[in-house]
C-alpha cells in the first residue's frame, strides 16, 4: 500500500499532456503576437490590450480553472451534469435574444462588458459531461433504443440551438463527438451505423438545401456561410437566366469568398521547410491573409507561413501528444464515466484540430471553428483548458 | 466491470486519430515541401503582374492629310534574368545579332544580379532588364522565334518532365516584349522646324513605369497635351486599354512646304549664306502654308544636326531694313499727310538731319512717293516720317504687330524690339521708318505685308487647323482670327499699286517679277548690327511679296542671312529671285488663274501653264 501511495503521489498529473499544453500555449502567444502585429502597430494599442497579452491572461485564468477541475473528483462534477447541461441550454437560448454579433452577422456572443462570452463553446463542454454521465449507465441498458434515443436528443438540442445562431461549425462538432462517445460507451454497432447514416443524410440534405433549394426553403444560413460552402464544393450558383452583369456580380462574390481560402493556401505553401521567420510572413504582414481572421481561425496559416513545415508538424505533434495521452488516460480510467469523459475530451479536441487545420489547407470547408489554445479567443481557451483539467482529473482519480 | 469490446473500440479510435494526423502531415508536406524544381515559375504565375501600357501618340498631318509625323508600334524587348538560370550564354548568342547588340553587352545585361533583400536578408535576383527599346515588330518576331528554337544545355542525358516545364517557361517568359512606339517622320527633314521632335521619357504610374514620347520643340511641344495618348494598364485578367492621342492637322501644305524647302536648299548652295528662311502665308486667313529654314535637321535623329535646330523664320531677329518702309508710307497715306502723287526732294542721296548724314544707295532728285517706294529711297521715307511724328509712328509700328509675339503656336518665337519714343534719339525719327533701330522676325514682316495684301486687316498666324481623334472626328477647330485693322482698304489698294511698281523693271525687285502674275513686294537689305555697330560686309537680304497682286493668294517672305558678297547681298538681287522661284512653283501647284497679259497677245497665258490651270472665268485684266 505504501508503494501505491508513493506511486499515486508521483503520478497525479499526466506530464505528457502538460508538456503538450505548455508547447501549444507558447506557440499560441508567440504567433498571435505576429498575426496581430500589423494591425496593432498601426493603432498604437496599450500593451495590456495587445491580443497576445490578453491571450496570456486567458491562459492563466484557464490554467487556474483547470487546476480547480483537476483537484475536483470528476464523479462529483458529473453529479452536476444535468444542471450544467440545462444551464448551457439556457445560455444558448439567451444568446439568441441578447447576443451580440461582433459585426459578423451571427449572434454568438453574450456581452459582459470587458469580455464577451461565447455560449456555444461552453455548451460543447456541458454536452460532453452530460453525455458521459448519461452513457456511463450499465452497458446492458445501452442496448435499449430508448436510451439511444435519449442520447440522440441530448445531442440534437444544443445542435439545433447552435445552428440557430447560426454557427454551423460549432454545431457540427457536436455530432462526431457524440457518436465517438456512444461508440466508446458500447452502444451497439447497428444503432451507430444507422446514426452515421442519418448524420450523413442530414449533411447531404443540408448541402442540397443550401445549394439548390429556392430561397424560401433554405435553412437560414448567413450568406457568407452559404458562400463558404459553395467555395469548398466549387459550386457557383449562377442562374441560367442571369444577365451578363448578374453573372459577373455572382462570380465576383464567389471569387471574393474564395479569396481567404486561396490566400491561406498560399501562406501555407510559401512557408517551405523552415518558413519565412517569425514576424516575417508576407501574406500575413501585408494583409493578403485577411487581418480579421489571421489571429483566430487562420492562425495555423500564419504559423505554417512563418515556421514552415517544421512548425506545422510541431503543432500537429503537440496535439497528438495530448490526444494520444487522452486516449491512454481513457484506457486507464477507473470507471466508465471517467473513460467516457476522456474520450469525449479527446474527440472534441480532435474535431477542432482536424476541421480547423483542414480548412487552413483547403481540406474542409471554412467554418468558424477555433484551433484549441492557438486561436485567439477567451472562451475557447477557457473551455479547452477546463476540458484538459477534466482529463487530468480522470487521470488523478484513476485508482480507487 | 470493463468489457473487452470498448477496448477494441478505443483501439479503433486511436487508429482513426493516427490516420487522420498522418494524412494531415502528408498533405502539409505536399503543400510546403516543394519537390519539383519549377518553383520559381509557378510562384511567379500566382503573383498578379501589373504593367502599364503606353498610349499611342497622335499623328501630325498637313492640311491635305499627308502624314508629317506618326508613331509606329514597336516593341521594347525585356528579359527576366531570374528565369534565365544557366542559359544566358545561349540566349545572348542567338539574340545579339537580331537586336544588333554586342554579345558581351547582352550577356552582362541578362546575367542575374544578386542583391540582399533589406527586409529579411535573403538573396534575391533581379527579374527585369530592358534589352532594347523601339525594336521593329518584325525583328521582335524573329526574337520570339529564336527563343522558341533555343537549344538548351542539358545537365544530364535524359530530360525530366519538370525540367521541360522550366525550359518552356524560359522560352516563353524569360524574354518578353512590351508595347512601345517609335516616332517617325516619313518625309525626313520636311517641315522639321514646324514639327519639332520628341524624346522618350519614363513616367511612373500606379501600374509601373511607362515609356512615352514627349515633345521637345515645335508642334510636338506646343500640342504635347493633345498628341499624348493616355496610358492604360494590364493586370492579370483585365486592365484598361490605352487611349490614342489626338491628331494635329496643320494649315501647312506639304507640297508647298517641299517647294519652299527645295528652293531654299538651292539658295543655300547659290549664295552660301549663314542661313535662309521663308514663310508662305494666305493673306486673308493668316494660314501658314509653309515655313522653312535652312540649314535644317532630320527630326528622326535630331541630334545629328544641332546647328540646324534654329527656326529662323520666327526666332531670327534682324533689322528689317527697307521692307519696313511699307509700314511708314501706309500710315502716312492713312493719315492723309501725303498721297503717292506728292513729291519729295530726295536731296541727291545725302541728307543732313539730326546731326548725321542719311544716305540713299542711288542718288535721286525730286520723286513722287510712288517712286520713293519703288526705288526704296531712305531719304524720301524719312522725310515722310518726320512729318508723321515719333508718337504716331511708334503707335503704328506697334499696331502692325512689331515688338510683340504674333502668338504662333511654336516655341522660341522672338518678340522683336521697338523702343518707346522716350528712349529715341534725335536720329530715331529718320532711322525707325526705314527699318533701323528696330528688330523684327520674318514672321512679323510677312504678317504685316499680308495685312496690306488683304485690305488692311492684321491676321494672327494660323498654323493648327484642327485636332482630330483617331477616327477623324474633329475635336477642336481653330478658326482664323484677325488681330486688328491697321489700314483702310483704299490706302491698301494704293500701297499695292506702289508695291507693284517696285516689282517691275524700274523698281528694286525686278528679279521677283513673275511670268503670268502681277507681284507686289518690297525688298530689304539691312546691314547686320552686331555687338553695337553695323558690321560691314554682313547683310540681311530679304524680300516680301504677294501675288496675284490684286487678288492675293499667297504672301511670301524670303530672308537670306549673310549671303556671300561675291554673289550679291541686296534683297533685290539675292532674295527676290528665290521668291520668284518659289512663287512660280506655288502658283502652278495651286492652279492660280494668271492675271497678267502675256507678251504674246491672244493667249493670255503661257502654254506650259495652260495645261495646269483650271477652267475659270477669264481673269479680270484691270488697271494698267
Amino acid at each position: 500500500m505504501v508503494g501505491t501511495a508513493v506511486n499515486q503521489r508521483e503520478q497525479r498529473v499526466d506530464w505528457a499532456v502538460v508538456i503538450g499544453l505548455i508547447g501549444l500555449m507558447a506557440l499560441g502567444a508567440v504567433f498571435i503576437a505576429s498575426a496581430s502585429l500589423a494591425k496593432e502597430s498601426a493603432n498604437r494599442i496599450a500593451w495590456y490590450r495587445l491580443e497576445h497579452v490578453k491571450q496570456i491572461i486567458w491562459y492563466a485564468l484557464g490554467i487556474a480553472m483547470a487546476v480547480a477541475v483537476w483537484l475536483t473528483d470528476y464523479r462529483r462534477l458529473a453529479r452536476w451534469s444535468v444542471v450544467i447541461y440545462w444551464f448551457s441550454i439556457v445560455l444558448l437560448v439567451a444568446v439568441l435574444f441578447v447576443g451580440t454579433s461582433h459585426g459578423w452577422g451571427a449572434r454568438r456572443w453574450i456581452d459582459f462588458g470587458p469580455f464577451q462570452f461565447q455560449p456555444s463553446e461552453f455548451a460543447k463542454l456541458a454536452f460532453l459531461i452530460m453525455m458521459a454521465n448519461y452513457l456511463s449507465r450499465p452497458e446492458a441498458e445501452l442496448q435499449r433504443p430508448g436510451v439511444f434515443a435519449a442520447a440522440m436528443g441530448m445531442t440534437l438540442l444544443p445542435f439545433v440551438l447552435i445552428i440557430k445562431e447560426p454557427d454551423l461549425g460549432s454545431a457540427l462538432v457536436l455530432l462526431p463527438t457524440g457518436i465517438a462517445m456512444m461508440f466508446a460507451a458500447g452502444v451497439p454497432t447497428r444503432f451507430l451505423l444507422r446514426l452515421a447514416g442519418g448524420v450523413g443524410l442530414v449533411i447531404a440534405l443540408i448541402l442540397v438545401d443550401v445549394f439548390f433549394a429556392p430561397p424560401q426553403w433554405r435553412i437560414p444560413l448567413e450568406s457568407y456561410q452559404r458562400k463558404r460552402l459553395m467555395v469548398y464544393f466549387g459550386v457557383n450558383s449562377v442562374p441560367k437566366t442571369a444577365s451578363t452583369e448578374e453573372r459577373q456580380r455572382v462570380l465576383k462574390e464567389f471569387r471574393d469568398a474564395a479569396h481567404s481560402v486561396q490566400q491561406a493556401l498560399i501562406s501555407v505553401g510559401s512557408g517551405g521547410m523552415i518558413g519565412k521567420g517569425w514576424r516575417k510572413g508576407t501574406q500575413n504582414a501585408l494583409g493578403y491573409l485577411p487581418r480579421a481572421v489571421a489571429h483566430n481561425d487562420f492562425i495555423f496559416s500564419v504559423i505554417a507561413e512563418e515556421s514552415g513545415f517544421v512548425g506545422s508538424v510541431t503543432v500537429i505533434t503537440l496535439y497528438s501528444l495530448i490526444l494520444f495521452s487522452g486516449l491512454r488516460i481513457a484506457g486507464q480510467a477507473r470507471d466508465r464515466l471517467g473513460r467516457l469523459l476522456a474520450v469525449g475530451v479527446v474527440s472534441l479536441l480532435f474535431c477542432h484540430v482536424g476541421i480547423n487545420i483542414g480548412m487552413n489547407i483547403r481540406l474542409t470547408p471554412v467554418t468558424g471553428i477555433p484551433l484549441p489554445l492557438l486561436s485567439y479567443g477567451g472562451t475557447s481557451v477557457l473551455c479547452t483548458l477546463i476540458a484538459i483539467g477534466l482529463l487530468q482529473s480522470v487521470f488523478r482519480h484513476r485508482r480507487a | 466491470m470493463l468489457s473487452v469490446v470498448p477496448y477494441r473500440r478505443m483501439a479503433v479510435m486511436a487508429s482513426a486519430v493516427t490516420l487522420a494526423f498522418v494524412g494531415l502531415v502528408g498533405w502539409l508536406a505536399h503543400l510546403q515541401l516543394h519537390f519539383s524544381d519549377d518553383g520559381p515559375v509557378s510562384e511567379r504565375s500566382t503573383v498578379s503582374s501589373r504593367t502599364a501600357r503606353p498610349g499611342r501618340r497622335g499623328a501630325i498631318l498637313d492640311c491635305r492629310g499627308t502624314v508629317l509625323a506618326m508613331s509606329v508600334p514597336t516593341k521594347m524587348v525585356c528579359a527576366d534574368p531570374s528565369l534565365i538560370f544557366t542559359q544566358h550564354v545561349a540566349i545572348a548568342k542567338s539574340l545579339a545579332p537580331l537586336l544588333q547588340m554586342k554579345e558581351s553587352d547582352l550577356l552582362s545585361l541578362i546575367s542575374p544580379r544578386v542583391r540582399t533583400n533589406a527586409v529579411d536578408g535573403r538573396l534575391i535576383t533581379n527579374s527585369y532588364v530592358v534589352l532594347k527599346r523601339k525594336v521593329p515588330i518584325d525583328t521582335w518576331q524573329q526574337v520570339t522565334q529564336a527563343m522558341a528554337r533555343l537549344e538548351m544545355k542539358s545537365p544530364g542525358r535524359r530530360i525530366r518532365a519538370s525540367q521541360k516545364l522550366a525550359w518552356d517557361a524560359l522560352r516563353y517568359r524569360s524574354v518578353f516584349g512590351s508595347d512601345d512606339y517609335l516616332r517617325h517622320y516619313p518625309s525626313g527633314t520636311l517641315a522639321a522646324h514646324v514639327l519639332g521632335y520628341v524624346s522618350s521619357a519614363e513616367t511612373n504610374t500606379d501600374y509601373g513605369p511607362v515609356f512615352e514620347d514627349r515633345g521637345l520643340t515645335g508642334i510636338e511641344l506646343t500640342c504635347d497635351r493633345a498628341l499624348a495618348g493616355v496610358h492604360g494598364w494590364a493586370v492579370a485578367g483585365g486592365g484598361v486599354e490605352p487611349k490614342e492621342g489626338l491628331n494635329v492637322v496643320l494649315t501647312v501644305d506639304a507640297t508647298i512646304q517641299a517647294i519652299v524647302e527645295d528652293e531654299l536648299a538651292a539658295a543655300m548652295k547659290k549664295y552660301s549664306p549663314a542661313g535662309v528662311c521663308a514663310i508662305a502665308v494666305r493673306p486673308f486667313t493668316g494660314d501658314i502654308l509653309a515655313m522653312a529654314s535652312a540649314p535644317t535637321f532630320d527630326p528622326n535623329s535630331p541630334a545629328s544636326g544641332v546647328e540646324g535646330w534654329r527656326n529662323r523664320a520666327i526666332s531670327d531677329l534682324t533689322e528689317p531694313g527697307s521692307t519696313f518702309k511699307i509700314v511708314t508710307i501706309t500710315t502716312c497715306l492713312e493719315e492723309g499727310i501725303l498721297t503717292l502723287e506728292d513729291t519729295v526732294d530726295c536731296e541727291n542721296g545725302r541728307w543732313w538731319y539730326g546731326g548725321a548724314w542719311l544716305h540713299d544707295v542711288h542718288p535721286y532728285g525730286v520723286l513722287p512717293y510712288e517712286k520713293v517706294i519703288c526705288k526704296s529711297s531712305n531719304i524720301g521715307t524719312a522725310k515722310a516720317a518726320v512729318r508723321l511724328g515719333p508718337g504716331r509712328l511708334y503707335q503704328v509700328v506697334r499696331n502692325f504687330g512689331f515688338g510683340q509675339r504674333t502668338g504662333i503656336p511654336l516655341p522660341t518665337e522672338a518678340a522683336g524690339v521697338i523702343r518707346p519714343t522716350n528712349q529715341w534719339s534725335k536720329l530715331s525719327i529718320t532711322r525707325v521708318p526705314i527699318g533701323q533701330e528696330v528688330s523684327a522676325t520674318p514672321l512679323q514682316m510677312v504678317m504685316a505685308m499680308s495685312a496690306i495684301a488683304n485690305g488692311g486687316t492684321l491676321m494672327s498666324p494660323r498654323l493648327i487647323d484642327r485636332l482630330e481623334d483617331s477616327g477623324g472626328r474633329v475635336i477642336v477647330q481653330y478658326p482664323a482670327s484677325a488681330v486688328r485693322r491697321v489700314a483702310s482698304e483704299r490706302v491698301c489698294r494704293e500701297m499695292v499699286r506702289a508695291l507693284k511698281k517696285a516689282v517691275s523693271r524700274e523698281g528694286t525687285a525686278s528679279a521677283a517679277e513673275m511670268e503670268s502674275y502681277t507681284v507686289a513686294g518690297k525688298t530689304g537689305t539691312a546691314q547686320k548690327f552686331v555687338d553695337g555697330t553695323y558690321k560691314s560686309g554682313k547683310y540681311y537680304a530679304s524680300f516680301i511679296g504677294f501675288f496675284p497682286a490684286d487678288r492675293p493668294a499667297v504672301c511670301i517672305v524670303v530672308g537670306i542671312d549673310e549671303p556671300d558678297r561675291r554673289v550679291g547681298y541686296m534683297g533685290g538681287t539675292v532674295a527676290a529671285p528665290v521668291f520668284k522661284a518659289i512663287a512660280e512653283r506655288i502658283a502652278a501647284y495651286l492652279h492660280l488663274p494668271p492675271d497678267k497679259p502675256s507678251d504674246v497677245p491672244g493667249t493670255g497665258q503661257t502654254p506650259a501653264l495652260a495645261a495646269r490651270v483650271r477652267v475659270e472665268p477669264a481673269p479680270k485684266v484691270s488697271r494698267q
